[in-house]
């Protein structure tokens, strides 16, 4: 109740600053103890009055010093301004003044990594309701790691600000934030020792569409329908405006009265986007990501598929969309974007299909084809019992592993189980070749390799022997004289044992693309 | 996301029907297929332009004969207007014809009985997940009960309509509706044998404080400090509003101006009202129970408590508030307001959390001393492993054998479980005496008498041995030889055995208060 009220009170600030634009404002992304990234220009924005001078200077905290740097601005004729901070190494704190015909002052500004983290609830899932939760949250004290935590907003329309702050990791902080994404950042601080910057922007039970922006559909031919959908939305919410604007006209009559007379109020007329739902498509970008754009970040972090679960390959369609869309809107080219392949789990119900997982499986491993995506295959770290596996530690590390080999320059760091990339018919066997096999393959409990299947021409997959030769994995069956396709992982339940020698898992695949 | 659309595009009309004057408008409380009450001068009201006559004639369905009943009003200079219908016996159908500058006709109106029903889930819960849904289901052909289910709505300031409709029960329309409601109605109308209206007004997971009006708040010296809350939140977003205004009629301007040029639309201006959530006082009563007042009904039912099974003795001042606020809302005296007392049922494993349940039946119980209030006590027909046990037909069953007994004259009807009355102690052992003995007291199942406790000075309850003595229970145990206090059913798994001949089992009791 009291969140409640303290959330309508943030907005209502919120509102008045973006109407009254007689003052400069930030957007609440850009504030005291937020970590700016560092060896890039960062955007600095927010609203002024018309042709509002606006001048921006970095400075260490301690008194008496001169600026590290000014910028200078000028407010357009709509009120609004952007501009770049010079590129900064990691360090600080510094004090950030921003000066109108108001100044406003954010402190304790650290130059550092910035990542943003979304998708469903294994994403957002809370640091207290995870493995060693009582332990992790009383060890963290990390000051140099800064949480940003974007509320739950669905919007029709852009919106320009959330109701979030910055804070340092303590274990205050830390017990609601995302703890994926805190042992991602956990993991980068320990290695990078800079200041990390986590924006958290995830929602339990959402789909994908939501948190696309219109461009990335625009980029997709296969999801044309619902950028037709979407343009249709907002041909409707357009058309039906200047009706609604008289209600809301004789509304603010008939309130008037009603103030001046003591008398009775009455609701305001309801002006409802249709798009303004967690379960429609651009929701979510509108209100939970489109705010903090274009604040500069090294990249993003996924977790999200299983509302998707029957998407099949047309979830690829839907991860290249988000993907595109996200580097189209922040503009700071193909960032790194890494995401988690979903654990295996028995679903059922509607979604009891035991093929429906291996398929999002496989669109998930197909969007590595994407520049700089990387994917943290967590087979051997689910639950078949939970959707919500408890064990984020591992999950974020090996989303880490990822950036510190990819981005951050570190050659040595094995960041990938082994990825099945051919095959050969060798007889009555097929000996498969993989990608990403680290110091050699090998079975994470030493007992022969399981979840290996193969089939011939009949398609009729049967249980496999797979062994282990040099680099590459031989496959046969007893009953299968002429094999010609191999599955490997293949049912929503499978545990495989196969790993590299690191301790990362293989990803499911199929050597096939049958129908059943 | 189609349930939001549909309620979205459910909500169009009605916003357009208040604001645009133009023609008389009715709330959609009355409707096609309603149920007026009989016996009673059923208020009608609607809108229309100010000073708009309006004239009501109610007639037999058959064409070209006299109406029954002429009615006219005119609408105020708000555009307001209100009239009452001459009562009426039971019967139908009947069309009812508002005339002002256009005419609507509203087809297959009947006069009986109509009952509210409110509360959470388990007076939400419906018909096709309770028991035998599926048999339910097909038999469910009573185009004389009517069906009004009000959609989930909270709201800081009072709303004047819902987007409902009245419909007859078939097998499509009662698989959603309260269980509990139709087998209420479906009760009294096969005993009362006239036409139901139904009036479902629940939703899961709520607390008693959002259904209840301020006036309610206000009543209840013990709530004060939520009645303040409201008041000041009301006071608060009253002298926002002006600002609120100014920003709203920037972003007209601008969304203007955006209209013609094609430039990027900017949404509205936020005006929620801080109450307008589904757990904050009076946010349902706005909602989902305004806007049918003062539609007339015989009386309301309450299946409620569950989310408010920590506030012991403080639930039965907010059912207080409930009641009296409804009663006084509505204008039609102290109508009857039965409730369901809530089932047994394992909420909590923490120390002491097992009595929690036991002093919300006492609050309950404490509550029947209300005039025309009434409970079913349903000890025997839960589920502790269940928050909604699944049978709903024993609970509308017992909720309308208060009404036959106490709101149609069915002298004949036994319609309680015992209620402890008094207590003797005779040495070492406690008599006590009960209302509602019906035909004699007894054991359901021939066992025993089950969950009985007794103690002496010390306080320290044990088990305790409970024989019937003809209408009073004799409480003793070996171990205490001067008792003092006697507790019956004192714990949340509580399932005792201790009826009335017909079956209805005693409330759960203490005769201390310690």
């Amino acid at each position: 109740m009291k969140r409640f009220i303290l959330f309508f009170t943030v907005f209502l600030l919120f509102f008045a600053q973006t109407i009254a634009y007689s003052e400069v404002t930030l957007p609440r992304v850009i504030g005291s103890n937020m970590v700016l990234q560092r060896d890039m220009q960062v955007p600095i924005w927010g609203w002024a009055s018309a042709g509002e001078d606006i001048t921006i200077t970095l400075s260490t905290e301690a008194e008496g010093v001169e600026p590290i740097s000014t910028t200078t601005v000028v407010a357009d004729a709509e009120g609004n301004w952007q501009t770049k901070l010079p590129a900064m190494a990691a360090g600080g704190p510094y004090t950030l003044q921003i000066k109108g015909s108001n100044t406003l002052e954010l402190t304790n500004v650290l130059f550092g990594e910035v990542w943003v983290c979304s998708g469903q609830s294994n994403m957002q899932w809370a640091v207290s309701a995870s493995k060693d939760s009582k332990a992790e949250i009383a060890a963290a004290m990390y000051p140099k790691i800064r949480l940003f935590y974007v509320p739950r907003v669905a919007a029709g329309l852009l919106q320009q600000d959330i109701a979030a702050d910055w804070h340092e990791t303590t274990p205050e902080t830390v017990e609601n934030f995302s703890a994926v994404a805190y042992y991602f950042g956990r993991k980068l601080y320990k290695n990078l020792e800079v200041p990390i910057g986590l924006i958290n922007t995830s929602w339990g039970g959402t789909r994908i569409e939501p948190w696309t922006p219109p461009a990335g559909f625009a980029s997709v031919p296969a999801l044309a329908s619902i950028s037709k959908q979407i343009q249709e939305a907002h041909a409707n919410y357009r058309a039906q405006l200047p009706e609604k604007m008289k209600e809301v006209e004789a509304w603010i009559a008939e309130t008037r009265k009603a103030l001046e007379t003591g008398g009775r109020l009455t609701r305001m007329p309801e002006n409802r986007h249709p798009l303004r739902h967690q379960g429609r498509p651009t929701a979510l970008y509108n209100g939970m990501v489109h705010p903090i754009v274009p604040y500069a970040i090294r990249g993003a972090l996924w977790y999200q598929g299983e509302s998707n679960l029957r998407d099949g390959m047309l979830y690829h369609e839907k991860m290249k969309a988000l993907i595109n869309g996200w580097r189209e809107v922040w503009e700071q080219g193909n960032f790194p974007f890494y995401f988690v392949q979903l654990a295996p789990f028995n679903y059922g119900g509607r979604n009891a299909n035991p093929f429906f997982l291996p398929q999002i499986w496989e669109a998930q491993a197909a969007t590595l084809a994407l520049p700089n995506t990387g994917m943290a295959v967590t087979t051997d770290i689910g639950n078949l019992r939970d959707i919500h596996p408890r064990n984020k530690q591992d999950v974020g590390r090996r989303l880490a592993l990822w950036a510190l080999a990819k981005d951050y320059g570190r050659d040595d760091v094995t960041y990938s189980g082994p990825l099945y990339k051919s095959m050969v018919v060798e007889g009555n066997t097929i000996r498969l070749t993989f990608d990403a096999i680290g110091s050699g393959l090998t079975s994470r409990d030493d007992e022969p390799l399981t979840w290996f299947e193969i089939a011939g021409e009949d398609q009729e997959f049967v249980e496999a022997q797979a062994t282990i030769d040099g680099d590459t994995v031989v496959v046969s069956s007893d009953g299968i004289a002429n094999p010609v396709a191999v599955r490997f992982g293949w049912h929503q339940s499978a545990e495989p044992n196969f790993v590299n020698k690191e301790g990362l898992p293989a990803s499911p695949f199929r050597t096939d693309s049958w129908e059943k | 996301m189609e349930l939001t659309l549909l309620f979205l595009i459910g909500f169009l009309p009605l916003l357009i029907g208040s604001f645009a004057y133009s023609g008389v408008t009715l709330p959609r409380v009355f409707g096609s297929n309603m149920v007026l009450q009989r016996d009673m001068q059923a208020p009608i009201w609607g809108r229309a332009s100010p000073g708009e006559k309006i004239t009501i004639a109610l007639s037999a369905e058959a064409e070209e004969v006299e109406p029954v009943a002429t009615t006219t009003a005119v609408a105020d200079t708000d555009g307001n207007w209100q009239t009452k219908l001459p009562a009426m016996t039971a019967g139908g159908p009947y069309t009812l014809r508002i005339k002002g500058s256009n005419t609507l006709e509203l087809t297959n109106v009947l006069f009986g009985e109509v009952w509210v029903c409110s509360g959470q889930s388990n007076m939400e819960w419906p018909v096709s997940i309770s028991n035998d849904s599926e048999e339910e289901i097909a038999a469910a052909m009573y185009p004389k009960i009517r069906l009004f289910h009000i959609p989930r709505v909270p709201s800081g300031l009072p709303q004047q309509d819902v987007a409902a409709d009245w419909y007859e029960t078939t097998p499509e329309t009662i698989p959603n509706f309260s269980a509990v409601a139709y087998y209420f109605g479906r009760k009294l109308y096969k005993n009362l044998n006239i036409p139901i209206g139904l009036i479902n007004t629940s939703w899961g997971g709520t607390l008693i404080e959002p259904w209840t009006p301020p006036a309610g708040l206000a009543g209840v010296p013990a709530l004060a400090s939520i009645n303040k809350e409201v008041e000041d939140i009301q006071a608060n977003y009253r002298s926002q509003l002006p600002k609120k205004i100014d920003a709203i009629k920037a972003w007209l301007a601008e969304t203007r101006k955006a209209l013609k040029t094609d430039a990027q639309l900017k949404p509205m201006p936020d005006n929620t009202h801080p109450l307008m959530d589904a757990g904050r006082p009076t946010a349902l009563y706005n909602g989902m129970v305004h806007p049918i007042i003062p539609y007339a009904i015989r009386g309301a039912l309450w299946y409620q408590g569950e989310s408010n099974h920590q506030d012991g003795m403080i639930y039965h001042e907010k059912m207080k508030a409930l009641i009296n606020g409804w009663r006084e809302v509505w204008g039609q005296g102290d109508f009857p307001f039965y409730f369901v007392q809530l089932a047994p049922f394992n909420y909590s494993n923490q120390e002491d959390g097992e009595f929690f349940l036991p002093q919300i039946w006492e609050a309950q119980t404490a509550t029947l001393a209300l005039p025309n209030t009434g409970m079913a006590v349903i000890t025997d027909i839960g589920d502790p492993r269940d928050v909604h046990p699944r049978n709903k037909q024993d609970v509308g069953r017992r909720l309308a054998l208060w009404a036959l007994a106490k709101t149609y004259g069915r002298d004949d009807v036994t319609y309680s479980g015992p209620l402890y009355k008094s207590m003797v102690v005779e040495g070492n052992t406690i008599r006590l005496t009960f209302d509602y003995v019906g035909s004699g007291l007894t054991s359901r199942d021939d066992e025993p008498l089950t969950w009985f406790q007794i103690a002496g000075e010390d306080q320290e309850f044990v088990e305790a041995q409970a024989a019937i003595d003809s209408d009073t229970v004799v409480v003793s145990s070996d171990g205490i030889a001067n008792p003092v206090a006697v507790r019956f059913g004192w714990h949340q798994s509580a399932e005792p055995n201790f009826v009335n001949k017909e079956g209805l089992p005693a409330s759960p009791f203490r005769t201390d208060s310690w």
